[in-house]
């Protein structure tokens, strides 16, 4: 379960130029719900997502998650969050250029904890199980900038989940394709909200958030 | 993970890492070549450095005599008796010994030229420690073989008459021979073209030079003049031994030759009651003085050396120490700055290439963030893959001076790669690391994940 209880959220704190992005946000989320974030522009979803994926900090406020509160665990403990917890799914896919699908898949696995990781063998045989999930796996060995826009998004989905974990948050994860790609991939993330994980989609697209059983709507860094 | 991790960014940033390589070895040659420089200079110095940095005096002694009490005239055959005529001083002393080591029979047979007889000196356990001259085989002497038992012999030799383990015998040079030769076992053999202390014969060269000698210049000398005029001069072939060693094994043998030689020749062959062979303090000697002396025991103690003394030369340490800088850091000061110079720009550019490719990297080390490295643990990968390109142009920059030595480039230049080299190497080594991790930490310092995310967006 993911709780947030006033978040606040301020930029350039301290600077002239400072301001407060999320004023105070509570929310809570339980495991298996498939969420949308939506909002404008500037709204404060993104920074919200981030905060949720544990890539931003928080100036104040309590974010809970399967019981822990993140604002107390160190760098390196958090940093074992995202690895096995949080699956992220990001608008331009950041899958790394220059890798395979299948090596793009592998860096989860390669960076989990000691006590958690696999042998070589059993990682690329678990990369390419995920591959074979999203129906990749005849590309596993091809570099991922020669995929497709749903290819890529497809691997990216795959790296999301290779290390089973219980939440996916997904910054417009449909932004950069077409229509009927976009099904596919709401399709993709429909069947693992199936499986039990708990999907948070941000997304500015109303038919995507028409697909989420929950939408929470931001605007001015406020749940409205 | 993080070295395979490392080992991919080189794969993936093939030229990148070839420029930071190539720069790297350029860095290294700089180093190399200006260590080389110095340490070819350098190098010879070191051993005797203790030696000739402390106060004193060098001098090449001819002979010295007592000047007053029941030894009056008579030749100075110790250091300690050279030392109680000087004030605070302690002599590092070697001796011209009144012997000649023949071979046996079985030696003199294996050659075809007849035998021969050498010439035997004697040091003091100052220049046994102060100065090992390069060996041909076998061991040098040591300080704490004075038993009494056998006496050890080093070996300068033109030829390769003598070997480890053989046993030749002293005998007197006086007319009257020793009814028991003196066994002396042969324990290293010095090579020819080595460096040793004996007459100086560098006189030309103010600096540690006029410590040496060297046998092979001197044969030189030697063909020139086409016979052996005096003890200044090296004989082919001599003996080396400790002063103590020789003192306790002759002292074994004095009573029974003194006895027999009396009743048989009518000749005492003694020189003193424990002394078979009179040593004489010869060659060059080291005045060494404490650190704290006084100028006036300095200024006392040189006109008692002039006094009681022949030499054919006698300085200062002082003076010997600073022409010897002087000589070493010749050109090398004027080679300094530019070499710094050019390390310096090599490094930045270094740096610089490296800290762009941290940038261009940022988007992935972001994606690696993500997936759950610390900040800390990318920084590692990227200092991993720095440590890799720097270490391949080590062994790479290393490969091709031995390749180049090995094919004959390079004979007459002094490049050398030995512990100094690899250590001024692997200084700078850190010194590029530490710079690139500052340069690279800068980047992320004070910036959220998300703010790097959303730049690299």
């Amino acid at each position: 379960m993911i709780r947030l209880k006033d978040i606040v959220k301020i930029y350039n704190k301290g600077k002239s130029n400072a301001y407060e992005a999320l004023h105070g946000i509570s929310l809570e989320i339980r495991d298996g719900e498939m969420t949308a974030i939506i909002g404008t522009s500037g709204a404060g979803k993104s920074t919200l997502l981030h905060i949720l994926a544990c890539i931003d900090g928080y100036d104040s406020g309590e974010y809970i998650i399967d019981g822990g509160e993140v604002g107390k665990i160190s760098e390196r403990q958090m940093a074992q969050v995202r690895n096995e917890k949080i699956g992220m799914v990001m608008q331009d896919f950041a899958l790394v250029e220059g890798f395979t699908a299948l090596d793009n898949v592998m860096i989860p696995l390669d960076f989990a904890s000691r006590k958690h990781r696999r042998n070589r063998k059993e990682r690329r045989k678990k990369a390419l199980e995920m591959l074979e999930l999203m129906g990749m796996a005849e590309y596993a060995q091809k570099q991922t900038n020669n995929l497709s826009g749903g290819q890529k998004q497809r691997v990216a989905i795959a790296r999301a989940i290779v290390n089973d974990p219980a939440i996916i948050l997904a910054d417009e994860p449909t932004g950069a394709l077409d229509s009927a790609t976009t099904k596919e991939i709401m399709k993709v993330f429909r069947n693992l909200n199936k499986q039990g994980r708990t999907i948070i989609i941000v997304t500015h697209d109303p038919a995507v958030a028409e697909e989420c059983g929950r939408v929470i709507r931001i605007e001015d860094g406020r749940i409205v | 993970m993080a070295w395979k991790y490392a080992i991919r960014e080189c794969r993936m940033h093939v030229v990148m890492s070839f420029l930071c390589m190539v720069q790297a070895i350029f860095l290294f040659a700089i180093v190399i070549g200006l260590l080389s420089i110095f340490m070819a200079r350098y190098s010879g110095y070191q051993p005797v450095q203790k030696l000739v940095e402390q106060p004193g005096f060098l001098c090449n002694l001819d002979m010295s005599i007592h000047l007053e009490g029941d030894a009056e005239g008579r030749p100075v055959q110790s250091s300690e008796a050279y030392e109680e005529m000087l004030k605070d001083a302690d002599v590092y002393g070697q001796y011209a010994v009144s012997a000649f080591a023949g071979e046996t029979q079985e030696i003199a047979m294996r050659r075809e030229e007849g035998s021969f007889y050498s010439n035997v000196r004697a040091y003091d356990d100052e220049w046994i420690q102060g100065f090992v001259p390069k060996l041909q085989s076998g061991s040098w002497l040591k300080q704490d073989n004075t038993e009494g038992s056998r006496l050890e012999a080093v070996v300068l030799q033109s030829s390769d008459r003598y070997q480890i383990g053989d046993v030749a015998y002293l005998d007197t040079n006086s007319e009257t021979l020793l009814k028991t030769k003196i066994p002396v076992k042969i324990v290293g053999i010095i090579d020819v073209n080595s460096d040793i202390i004996y007459q100086s014969n560098r006189s030309g060269v103010m600096d540690y030079h006029m410590l040496f000698s060297n046998m092979a210049g001197e044969t030189e000398e030697l063909d020139k003049i086409s016979y052996i005029e005096s003890v200044n001069h090296f004989n082919p072939e001599t003996f080396f031994v400790s002063k103590r060693n020789l003192d306790s094994v002759q002292e074994q043998y004095v009573d029974r030759e003194a006895e027999e030689n009396l009743s048989e020749n009518y000749e005492n062959v003694l020189k003193t009651e424990k002394e078979i062979f009179r040593t004489e303090l010869n060659g060059i000697v080291i005045i060494a003085m404490d650190r704290d002396c006084s100028r006036e025991a300095i200024a006392y103690n040189r006109n008692r050396i002039a006094q009681i003394s022949q030499f054919h030369f006698l300085h200062d340490l002082d003076y010997i120490k600073k022409n010897t800088w002087h000589n070493i850091m010749a050109n090398i000061s004027d080679l300094i700055p530019v070499g710094v110079g050019m390390i310096l720009f090599t490094m930045i550019s270094f740096v610089t290439l490296s800290t762009l490719m941290y940038q261009k990297n940022m988007r992935k080390y972001s994606v690696y963030f993500m997936c759950g490295l610390t900040w800390g643990d990318i920084f590692r990968i990227h200092i991993l893959y720095i440590l890799l390109i720097v270490f391949a142009a080590l062994a790479l920059g290393t490969a091709l001076i031995f390749s180049a030595r090995y094919l004959g480039f390079w004979r007459e230049v002094a490049v050398q790669v030995d512990a100094v080299q690899m250590g001024g190497c692997l200084m700078v080594m850190l010194l590029l690391l530490l710079s690139a991790s500052l340069a690279c930490l800068s980047l992320v310092k004070g910036r959220s994940a998300k703010a790097i995310l959303q730049e690299v967006e």
